[in-house]
Parts: structure tokens; sequence; C-alpha cells
């Protein structure tokens, strides 16, 4: 059974030409993997269809641009993977 | 002879017939030519299928394929052979100052979710907080992109970096019909030097097919030939997934270049028929006198019939009238392909004058023989609903 | 003597006849008024329900009797209004124009009403078979109109008598330029001495809005939607989806002082260059923006000296007013901390496929009367932005010429340049 990270490195490496092998849980998803902006869309889209979740992207952008969190604290690997099983956990719980 | 004078020197074609210009002119001058139709997948209704494409010989990236649907991927292949055709294709230069006219429909829905949202109505009543929650949800975000009607042009200019001006058309055939008469004419008065011009239509697709049918235009039972459809079951249209592309330059340009001329291309002349006021017959016979026909000989001419009863048999009785027309309806054999349909007629026409032969007839109980060497060939395409236009392709010298 | 060709030998290009129609209203008298009083026409949306919506905002034309039809009977209501504005203005004849016909439309679509109705309709089978069925037996060709490209300029050409096959363009946020300028170019080569140029969109249904939502493309500050579109400023955060047209009757100058027509300004110049880059965002250096506004300085046979005003693309998305003060900044030099530029977007949002054509409308009114119209919601300006973008407040200005953007999703890019007098 594969975990969160794997599932989504999946995702990145299917919806982009990024090698499944570059992805690791310090990649950072725009600065290191170079995601292009409309495949980042798509990407948080397949996140949201595999784990049945509304991933709250332009909120994380705004704090971001607002200076209340880091683009590490939301697109980090490890830490956009964390995010994610804690939106899934709040989803479950509810 | 002028310097201005519009010449062809590109062509690119994709249908059910197969890729490239060698393949067509095969496929179409064969004896036994016949067209590839499929009358399963969209029973009652026939279709002409694409045959399997490899995209990635024109569309490198598998990121660009990815961002398009099949509709923008046909176009943009077919820009493509167009481009490598002309010498272009790999000319910086060329491409960045190369202008562009594209005719162009919308692209694919996401049939897996509107039916899903149709089902989904059959137990709510409240229908647009239905297609709130759905579209919000079930569509991929650059889907739209894939849709949109500009971004084929969009699509040629990032994959093949053809980055001059930038013209979509919309409008089933005049589309077609504009984009080819704009092009030409930005040459002619030498506000272009070399223009790409074209279109792709994808008919394999509920939606593109409904497009036709919410007119009662589509053809149902057995499978005819153009000129046979009236009569038929339904509307009398057998639509086919087909692009047609052009590579257009100034006499001049062409030379300088060294380039290898198909054909020069006339004045286009098109008008739109208000058909229940004034007879469509009539209306094609005056486009015929405006065209300019030359005087002698059997003129072969490429007929983007679509089958539609009205218009086709108004559209054989104006071409009989003239005794010198020989027609040749190619939709027998490539389907009905909307934008692409006069950009087609017209690389079928440039074809025939370059490889100094005609084509057999594509029905003989209903098209002449033509044995000689065409030095103009006649492209028309009329509207299945409303649009006419038509052009002479001549011999280069 | 007036001159009648300009520095290239190419018919001078005037215009005899403006109509407009936006959020803000009917005609350019209702139209102008509001824009120069700094009045937004951007509201919540009532036309269809907000649940689930990022974005419950827009600039939509609710006051019309085909606001509530569909996008094809509003695109076309609205092409109607503002092309017999134009040509009762220009005193030609409104039932025959006699020159050809370039209307930038959005691109057309059933229905979802429509696609319901078919369905519900339906007995048996699949959704799919059950709008076919429907479909071929329809006793009108009505809902088969709204899905075919070509109708809203079949009927607008029948309506106006315009001349020959018509021609629906898209070049995206381009287009109603890019329909002006097909009608200079139709008049320049000499095609016809008459043309008339409309840009139209009605487009604002719930689909729409979602599919540009999901770009990320729209503002999400809804809380006070006249405050929302707020171009050139630090916190704007998106474009707002809006609906409007404008029509111009565009004539050799030759031909409007043969027959004593009133000319109102003249299209001196079009410059247009598509990107490569990206499907949505521009190059980062800028280039084909700066292409497209020489290439239209060039065109008028003017130097960087000589646009008195600017009106901006201005969309107040994060991106494109950055690229749009870059690409200005490096065509125009110093000269650009203090020609205006506004964006008339800050008032009736982004009308897409119109935008063009209403915004180059609104130039020549500038030019005209004298009067700049504000960007308004300009609290917080972005200070990596230096410009003077006539903040919240009319400005009284002798106005001889415009440079009006147009920068489209897509890449197509085309800049329009106006003058109040022919050179």
């Amino acid at each position: 059974m594969s975990t969160t990270f794997e599932k989504v490195a999946k995702i990145i490496a299917d919806t982009s030409e990024i090698d499944i092998d570059t992805i690791t849980p310090e990649s950072h998803t725009i600065d290191d993997l170079g995601i292009d902006s409309l495949d980042f869309l798509d990407i948080v889209f397949a996140i949201d269809k595999e784990f049945g979740i509304k991933v709250p992207l332009e909120k994380w952008t705004q704090d971001v641009n607002d200076g209340k969190a880091s683009t590490d604290d939301y697109f980090l690997m490890k830490n956009l993977c964390a995010k994610i099983d804690g939106l899934v956990a709040a989803k479950a719980a509810a | 002879m002028s310097a201005h004078d519009v010449v062809i020197t590109g062509i690119g074609l994709v249908s059910s017939l197969g890729e490239g210009t060698d393949a067509h002119w095969q496929k179409l001058t064969a004896a036994d030519a016949a067209p590839t139709v499929d009358a399963e997948r969209y029973s009652p209704y026939s279709v002409h299928p694409l045959p399997e494409i490899d995209w990635g010989l024109q569309i490198a990236k598998r990121g660009d394929q990815r961002q398009m649907e099949t509709w923008q991927r046909l176009g943009t292949y077919t820009a493509g052979l167009a481009l490598d055709d002309a010498g272009i294709k790999s000319d910086e230069a060329l491409c960045a100052t190369m202008d562009m006219v594209v005719a162009a429909g919308g692209g694919e829905r996401d049939g897996t979710v509107d039916n899903a949202i149709l089902e989904a109505s059959e137990t709510r009543n409240d229908r647009e907080v239905l297609l709130n929650e759905k579209l919000t949800t079930e569509l991929r975000p650059t889907l739209f992109l894939a849709q949109l009607s500009n971004l084929l042009a969009g699509n040629i200019s990032i994959v093949h970096k053809v980055t001059g001006s930038s013209r979509t058309f919309m409008g089933e055939e005049g589309a077609g019909v504009s984009a080819v008469d704009t092009a030409a004419a930005r040459i002619r008065s030498g506000q272009s030097t070399h223009v790409l011009v074209g279109g792709a239509f994808q008919t394999e697709h509920p939606d593109m097919l409904l497009g036709y049918e919410l007119g009662g235009y589509l053809h149902r039972g057995p499978w005819k030939p153009v000129w046979q459809r009236e009569g038929g079951e339904g509307g009398g249209v057998v639509s086919g997934s087909g692009a047609a592309f052009l590579v257009l330059e100034s006499r001049e340009h062409a030379k300088a270049r060294g380039r290898h001329i198909y054909a020069t291309l006339g004045p286009v002349v098109s008008d739109l028929t208000r058909r229940r006021k004034r007879d469509l017959g009539e209306a094609i016979a005056g486009l015929l006198d405006k065209t300019n026909l030359p005087a002698n000989g059997p003129l072969l001419a490429m007929s983007g019939a679509s089958g539609a009863h009205a218009a086709t048999k108004a559209e054989k009785a104006a071409l009989e009238r003239n005794p010198q027309l020989v027609a040749r309806a190619f939709g027998t054999l490539t389907g009905h392909m909307k934008e692409a349909q006069f950009p087609f007629a017209v690389a079928l026409a440039a074809l025939a004058v370059d490889r100094k032969a005609g084509y057999p007839a594509f029905d003989a109980a209903h098209e002449k023989a033509y044995g000689g060497v065409p030095r103009s060939v006649l492209a028309t395409a009329i509207g299945y609903h409303y649009f006419e236009g038509m052009a002479l392709v001549g011999a280069p010298d | 003597m007036a001159k009648y060709n300009d520095h290239l030998g190419r018919p001078i290009v005037a215009v005899t006849g403006i109509g407009v129609v936006t959020s803000l209203g009917v005609g350019k008298a209702d139209n102008w008024a509001a824009l120069t009083s700094g009045r937004s026409g951007i509201h919540k949306i009532t036309r269809f329900p907000i649940e689930h919506l990022n974005t419950t905002i827009a600039g939509t034309v609710d006051f019309l009797p085909s606001s509530n039809k569909g996008a094809s009977a509003l695109t076309f209501e609205l092409a109607e209004r503002s092309g017999r504005e134009a040509i009762e203005e220009s005193g030609l004849d409104v039932e025959n124009f006699g020159g050809p016909l370039f209307l930038a439309s959005p691109p057309v679509e059933l229905d979802w009403h429509d696609r319901f109705a078919l369905y519900h309709d339906g007995k048996d089978g699949s959704a799919t078979d059950r709008l076919f069925t429907v479909a071929r037996n329809l006793p009108t060709l009505d809902i088969f109109e709204t899905s075919q490209f070509g109708s809203i300029a079949a009927r607008l050409a029948d309506e106006f008598g315009t001349r020959g096959l018509p021609i629906t363009l898209s070049t995206a946020c381009a287009s109603g330029a890019t329909a002006i300028q097909l009608g200079v170019e139709a008049i320049r080569r000499g095609e016809c001495d008459r043309a008339l140029s409309i840009g139209a969109d009605g487009s604002a249904t719930a689909e729409a809005l979602i599919r540009f939502s999901l770009l990320s493309a729209l503002s999400t500050q809804n809380d006070v939607p006249e405050k929302a579109s707020k171009p050139f400023s630090k916190d704007r955060d998106g474009f707002v989806l809006a609906e409007g047209s404008a029509a111009l009757v565009l004539e050799s100058l030759e031909s409007a002082v043969a027959r004593g027509a009133t000319v109102l300004g003249i299209l001196q110049g079009c410059g247009e260059k598509a990107d490569d880059f990206h499907r949505t965002r521009s190059k980062p250096d800028g280039s084909p923006a700066i292409g497209a506004v020489k290439a239209a300085l060039a065109d008028a046979g003017l130097a960087e000296d000589g646009i008195d005003y600017v009106n901006a693309h201005g969309t107040s998305t994060p991106e494109n007013d950055k690229m749009e003060h870059m690409s200005l900044s490096t065509v125009f030099g110093e000269r650009m901390r203090t020609t205006p530029i506004s964006s008339n977007k800050s008032m009736i949002g982004h009308t897409l496929s119109a935008a063009g054509a209403i915004e180059a409308a609104f130039s020549l009114l500038t030019m005209r009367e004298g009067v700049i119209p504000p960007t308004i919601n300009y609290d917080n300006a972005d200070p990596a932005i230096e410009l003077d973008v006539v903040p919240n407040k009319k400005r009284e200005a002798q106005v001889s010429t415009v440079l009006s953007n147009s920068f489209g999703f897509g890449g197509q890019n085309t800049c329009l340049v106006m003058a109040r007098e022919p050179v």
C-alpha cells in the first residue's frame, strides 16, 4: 500500500515531465521541481480526487503572499504530504 | 504574374485517409478509392475517423500534448506538417515573422462529467446548484484551455514558434473561407510575406455531432457518396475528422528562398446568401461568374459539398449548369470537415495542379471523367447551413 | 487641402460612429457619465446561484431583455445595441450598411439550460442517446443556432445589411481590438470604404466563471464587489469577469469627408505580436508585448514621444499589470512615469471578447471629451509599479493620441493607436 508521498510523487511525475526518481521528501515542488503553474493546478486537482479532499490552494497562496507562511510550509514535499494527511483526517472526523 | 501573387509552398493534410500529401494523393487517385467509415461508434451516424497518429512526431513535448485534447493536437500536428513541407519549420527567423490565420471551432467537452450531471439532475430540483457543485470539482482545471477556440493558434505558436500576427476565425466552413481569403489578401497587399493558414475539425465526440444534429443535418442509414445523400434518412451530412494547413507566400518571397511552388491562389470569392430569400443555386452561379474561370477546357472543381440535402442539391445543379466543370466531391472520401473544408479543397486543388493530373471520379455515377493536365482547378465550399466560398488555384508559371 | 493617405500611402481610417454597452449602462452617454465619475459596474452575481463558487462577483449586464436567455442571445443583443448606436451616429443606413462586418465574440456552446431540457425531453437510453433523439426532432432551429459559431454574425449581417461573408473572430482578450484591426486593414487594402467592427461578450455563465476560477485567474475579493478590480494596486488578486459590447463604424477619411460625416477620431495604427511562451502567462521579458506596442507605434508613424495617454489592458491580475508596466517602461523609458495610464477594467471589469473594442471606444471618447477616466480602487499602490494611473478621480486633459493595449490568453497581443485628428 503506497504512502501519501508515493501517491503524490506519482501524480506529479504523471502530470509533468519530471522524473519520479528526482522527487524526494525534501524537494520543493515549485523551486526544485520547477512545476509549471498550469500543471500545478492539474496536480492539485488530481490530489483532490485521489485523496477525496479539497486542497485550499488559493488560501495557501494568499497566506504566503501575506507573509503568514513561507512557501516551504505548503510546497515542500514532506510538508505538502503532511497537510494532505491533515485534510484527509479532518474529512474523516467531520 | 507579379511579385505579390499568392503562391502555395507548403501543404499539411490529415484525415481518415491518412497523413501527408503523398498518402492523400495515393488514396484519392487510386482506381478503387474507398472511404474509411465507422458506422458503429456513433450509430445511427457514420463518421470518417482519424487514423492512429504519433503526435510526438510534431508535438515533441509530452507536456504540450497533455495540455491539448484531440482537436488542438490535430491542428497543431497538421500545421507542423505544412511548415515542414514548406521548409520553414526549422527556420527560427521565418517562424518568428510568420503570420497565421486559423479557422477554429471549439474543443471537446468532458462527456463523463456532463453525463453525470445530466443523470444526477433526475433526482435534483436545484439544477443550477448541482451544476456549480459538479463543475467546480470534476473538471480538470486546464481542460478549458484545450477547449478555447483561439488556443489552437496559441498552441501552434508555442509548439512551432510561429509568432507573427495570430488570428482565429470562427464560423464553420465560412471561417475556413475567410481565413484563406484574409491570408491571401494580406500577401497580395504586401502586408505579409508568408502566412500559415488552415483549420482542423475533430468530429469523434458526441457534442460535435450534436452540433449538426440540432439542425437535423446528419445522414443516417447506410453510407452513400455525397451526391447521393438526397432522399436518404436524416439530413445528408457524414462528417469526418481532418485538418488542412497551407503555407502561403508572395511569389517574390518564395522565389527568393528558392522554394518549390505548388500553385498560385487566385482571389477568394465568398458570400453569405440569405437562403430563405434567394435561390442558392443562383447565388452559387453568381459566385462562379465572379471567379474568373478560364475560357476553355474542362475545369476540375474540388467541391467541399457537405451532403446536406438542400445545399448539396443547389451546388450540384449550379456546377452541372456549367458544362465546363468536372466536379469532385472529396467529402465522399474524407467526410465533412467543417472549418477545415475549404483549406482542404484548396490543398487538393493545388496537389492536382502540381502533379499535373486530376483525380478519378469519386462517384462514377455522378462525376464525369477527367483526363487532362489541370492548369487551373476550382476549390469550393458551400456551407451545409450557410456561407459560401470558392477560389481558383492555378499553375505557377 | 486635407491629406487622405497616411505616412505609408494607405487610406487614413476615421471613426464615424461609436456604440457601447457595459454593466454601467446602455449607450455612450450613460457609460461616459459613470466612467468619469469613477462608478463601478461590478456587483454580486444574481444571474445564477453562487453556492460552491469561489468568486461570486461579476460585471454582468443584467438589465437587457436577453440577460437571462443564455450567452448566445445576450451576446447578439449586446452586439446589436452597440452596432445600432454606432451606425445611427454615423448617419449611414442602419439596414444597409454596405460594408463588411468583423465581429469579436466568445466561442459558443450549447447552454446548460438547453442541455437539461433536451435530456429531460428524452425518454430512454443513455444521456447521449436522449440528446440525439430529441435534437433531431426539434421543431425549430433556435437551439441549433446557439451551437453554430457563425450565427450571431449572420444575424447581425442580416439586420444591418453588411456586405459579404461576415467574419467572427477570437483572439481571447485581444478580440475586440482585432475586430477593429481587421476593419482598418480591409479599408487600407482598398477592399471597402467602410467597415463595421464590433466586440461583444455576454457569456458570463456559471460554467464560464468556474472555468476561469479553476485557473486561479479571478479575484476572490467578494466582500466589496465594487472594490475587487484594482489594477496596479498592491493587493490585486485577479480579474473580474464582465460583459459588454462596443461597435465602431470605420471609414476611409476621404469617404467620411466626402459625405460630410463627423469624424470622431482616427485609427492611426495597429500592432500585434504572438507569444510562444505559455498558454496563459506572458514571456517574462515582455518581448511580445513590447513588440506589439512598437509595431503599433511604427504602424501609426509615431515615435515614443507621440503618445499622450495609455488605455491599459490593466486586468488587475498580479502578472499582467506587472508585465504591462515593465513592457511600457521598456518602450517609453522615463516618460512612462509621467504619461497618464488608466484601466477601464477597474470599473467595468474584464469584458473578454469585447474588451479591446470597449476600451477603444472609451479611448476615442477620452480624446473627444478631453477627460481621462480614472483607475479606481487605487488605495494601496504597488511600490514596484511606478505609474501615473490617474488614481480614483477623472482628470481633464487635452489628449491627442492614445495607445490602447490588449494582451490575450494564448499569447495574442494587439495594440491600437488612436488620434483625435488626422496627421
